[in-house]
């Protein structure tokens, strides 16, 4: 089947017509699409700004990671979701935008790279870590409840520069995955691919 | 009176070449929505952690503390663009009730986004703060992130109204 034919035929699918006609629908969809890519962006920026080490520098790479790739894959799935019901009722018109199409090329790419990140980072979690922690048994990722509560409101209240990080288990820094230049570049990349993502999807509208 | 220095405004010079440039206008605008990515994205983020729904391992203090000068660098852009945005729609959005209401929003999160700098971060009562407060610092963080939810949808509305 032709581009051409596979795109007519979705934008006159009956989802598309069901999109197309209430103006209330398509509003509702486009707030979606922000929120969900607001979100999306925030957790890509934390997690790739803490690995070029200019933010959240006393955070584990690795348990942050862990952390973050759910709620990750989920904004990620909400926007794409909510973009392609939005792309549905105009195929034809966004498939010739050529904004359109970068956006979609950069899209796959920082998201490509940046799920490789996250789960390089959350496997890589370092042998010298379960090491430690042989004498317990297995490896046992923290978890909130294993975090001593008395220490977690210490910690907060704690006047700056008197924390005592040995207390702190989930916090094992100096055996946290080790972010090579490699892993680094990547996540500029991938930085960039998503701010490109963000400037592309608002050229738009534009041309 | 108000109206007026509307009016006023959207005829001063500069805002008159501003309006007029081809490009000047929606690049504003695109960094306007990218910004929001740094300032209620990273905020939100603060936030959840805040709440204790997300990076619940890591300690509040750090997650806050590490985010803070990119939001707050985030929101500064925010800030700026937003002006930029409004001077040469002045008299459009004075007539549209929906800008009235994000600005109402803006300041009830600023006031929280005060409050919740004077009294947790500088941990005034130690260790005793929920029972001080009537705001504790998980509702602070709920509060904050439902009102910049709030405060991105009316932006997206305003285009429409």
């Amino acid at each position: 089947m032709q581009m051409s034919a596979f795109l007519n035929f979705l934008q006159s699918s009956w989802l598309a017509t069901l999109l197309d006609g209430s103006r209330y629908i398509a509003m509702t969809v486009q707030i979606v699409h922000i929120l969900g890519f607001t979100f999306l962006l925030a957790l890509v920026l934390a997690f790739n700004l803490r690995v070029l080490r200019l933010a959240l520098r006393t955070l584990a790479v690795g348990h942050m990671a862990r952390a973050l790739e759910r709620p990750f894959l989920i904004t990620l799935l909400v926007a794409v979701i909510a973009g392609s019901l939005l792309f549905l009722p105009r195929a034809n018109t966004y498939a010739a935008n050529a904004p359109f199409v970068w956006k979609m090329a950069l899209l796959l790419g920082a998201s490509a790279i940046q799920i490789l990140l996250l789960r390089t980072a959350t496997a890589r979690v370092p042998r010298s870590a379960r090491v430690q922690q042989a004498g317990s048994g297995a490896y046992q990722p923290p978890v909130a409840q294993a975090y001593p509560t008395l220490v977690y409101h210490a910690a907060w209240n704690a006047p700056a520069g008197t924390l005592n990080t040995s207390a702190l288990p989930a916090q094992d820094l100096a055996h946290d995955v080790e972010t090579s230049w490699l892993f680094r570049a990547a996540a500029l990349l991938a930085l960039l691919l998503w701010l490109g993502t963000g400037v592309a999807g608002r050229v738009i509208g534009f041309v | 009176m108000l109206y007026d220095t509307f009016v006023h405004i959207e005829q001063l010079q500069g805002v008159q070449t501003f309006t007029e440039s081809l490009f000047a206008y929606p690049l504003v605008q695109g960094v306007h929505v990218l910004a929001l990515a740094f300032a209620v994205g990273l905020l939100a983020v603060a936030d959840l952690r805040l709440a204790g729904v997300l990076l619940q391992q890591h300690p509040e203090r750090a997650v806050l503390g590490g985010l803070r000068p990119w939001f707050i660098g985030g929101f500064t852009v925010l800030f700026i663009t937003g002006v930029l945005l409004f001077l040469p729609k002045a008299t459009l959005l004075y007539a549209s009730p929906l800008f009235w209401v994000k600005m109402f929003l803006i300041l009830l999160a600023g006031i929280n986004a005060l409050y919740f700098e004077f009294n947790y971060r500088r941990a005034r009562i130690p260790g005793g703060a929920a029972a001080w407060y009537w705001l504790a610092p998980r509702t602070a963080g709920l509060v904050s992130l439902s009102l910049w939810t709030l405060i991105v949808v009316l932006g997206r509305l305003l285009a429409y109204f």
